[in-house]
């Protein structure tokens, strides 16, 4: 009797420990199945401390990468831009034509010809922007299977699927934002605030108002995306936590002898997929900021190009000039922030992904 | 240089001065020679400008935009001083022909970049 007794307790446990022991392998599985998709551009040991590689001497590294090899590009752009500035200026107030309107037509024509060279120097810019994006649209979608598996196998099925259907609508929107609305949208930016900065008139408003709209737009869809996300993550937590916590107790209570142990056992196997989940979850964020800092960096610099030129342009008293550059650096402006909304929108959701999820 | 400007221009003040004493009608003609004498000094000063900005635009890959730049400027300050001349002549329609000549010519300058910049963005667009 004795010993059926303790054949069943050891059937007992093993029903309820041989998951646990699953689980433990598939965290080595997700952890592989990560670093296969992290990109090949992306290097991230996930064996060695990950807090060291994506600490403030990683991302000043990358910063000086970036600066190095754009370095030379940047450059010659801005001297080229510096001299468009000079011969721009030379149409401005000093200028030795008495003619009004005529010192007005060369300063627009000078600017309209400026204007062809920055639109086609930023041309290749903005096409490194939209790879960039797809890029980190192509690993969030490579990501997302991994994140579900996570949850899944951590016991947060009602996080993982809440997160699961929010990744899968971000991903749609940022598909479509890089294929359809992107490019199209910053030319029409650069042309309207173009036309705005030299016809003067209301070409100009309406530039400014759909620049002005469309940033409050992004504001708020990323604002109220945010929010929708992080109450739905609360929710589906806090299920799944008081799901965990009554498995774990029924465990305790309702297995006799090992009860105690298999509950233990949850709550071992709970930690180790927080490990896991603070290791994909913080490397994701890692490859994402990786993947989106170089353009980023990039766009900025273009602006300080701007910037300086235009406090020049200022100086020299050329109200044209001034326009017109700054008509370019507004809408440099909107692409930087389309790009970092999109950024950071990927970035909540793994935030989201990495506080939501069951505690245990 | 500017020593020889000054004292050009001085010369020819005086010149025309005296000339406008003894009745002379031609002064402003005169006049006008003497200041295009005086620009023809700065002439070799703006070449080598020109010739420095056309190289350095050349090395950074935008010698077309930086030639047509230069263009524009070249010929809006041509058109302006002619029909300055013109107008310190006396001859106002003479100067909005040349004012008119000029703008168009600007505009002819410009437009190819314009039309360029429609055709980027169409290929950016599809």
């Amino acid at each position: 009797m004795k010993r059926m007794v303790f054949a069943a307790l050891i059937c007992v446990c093993a029903f309820f420990l041989f998951p646990i022991f699953a689980a433990a392998a598939e965290e080595e599985e997700i952890l592989s199945d990560f670093e296969s998709v992290i990109p090949s551009n992306v290097e991230l040991d996930m064996d060695s401390e990950l807090s060291q590689q994506i600490g403030i001497e990683r991302v000043l590294a990358e910063i000086g990468a970036t600066v190095g090899a754009s370095s030379g590009g940047i450059l010659a752009f801005f001297v080229t831009l510096f001299g468009f500035a000079i011969l721009i200026s030379s149409c401005g107030e000093g200028c030795l034509v008495e003619n009004g309107t005529l010192r007005a037509n060369m300063s627009v024509g000078a600017s309209t010809v400026a204007a062809f060279f920055i639109f086609s120097s930023l041309y290749g810019v903005l096409l490194s922007v939209k790879e960039a994006l797809l890029g980190i649209v192509s690993f969030f979608s490579s990501l997302i299977p991994i994140l579900t598996a996570v949850n899944t196998a951590s016991g947060a099925v009602g996080s993982a699927g809440t997160q699961a259907t929010n990744m899968n609508i971000t991903l749609a929107l940022l598909e479509r934002l890089c294929s359809d609305a992107l490019l199209p949208l910053a030319f029409a930016m650069f042309v309207l605030s173009f036309i705005g900065s030299v016809s003067d008139g209301g070409v100009g408003n309406i530039a400014s108002a759909i620049r002005s709209v469309f940033m409050w737009g992004i504001g708020i869809i990323t604002t109220v995306l945010a929010g929708i996300m992080a109450i739905q993550s609360v929710v589906a937590s806090a299920s799944d936590n008081a799901v965990l916590r009554a498995a774990r107790y029924a465990a305790s209570g309702t297995i006799p002898i090992v009860g105690s142990s298999v509950a233990s056992a949850v709550g071992i196997l709970s930690g180790g997929m927080a490990f896991v989940k603070g290791s994909v979850g913080g490397g994701a964020v890692a490859v994402i900021l990786i993947l989106a800092l170089a353009p980023l960096l990039n766009l900025l610099l273009y602006r300080l190009c701007f910037s300086i030129c235009i406090f020049m342009l200022e100086f020299t008293g050329s109200a044209g000039g001034v326009r017109c550059f700054s008509a370019f650096k507004s809408s440099l402006d909107a692409v930087i922030a389309v790009y970092s909304m999109a950024t950071l929108v990927c970035i909540v959701e793994l935030v989201i992904f990495l506080c939501g999820g069951a505690k245990g | 240089m500017i020593v020889k400007a000054c004292a050009l221009a001085l010369l020819i003040a005086l010149c025309a001065f005296v000339l406008r004493e003894l009745g002379w009608r031609g002064a402003p003609l005169f006049c006008i020679i003497g200041a295009l004498g005086i620009i023809t000094l700065i002439l070799p000063d703006i070449s080598e400008a020109v010739s420095l900005f056309s190289s350095l635009s050349d090395e950074y890959g935008a010698s077309e935009a930086g030639r047509s730049v230069l263009k524009i400027i070249g010929v809006g300050y041509l058109g302006g001083v002619c029909s300055d001349i013109c107008r310190d002549m006396g001859e106002g329609g003479a100067a909005s022909a040349v004012v008119l000549v000029t703008r168009v010519e600007i505009i002819a300058i410009a437009l190819p970049h314009f039309l360029n910049i429609i055709r980027l963005g169409g290929e950016l667009i599809v």
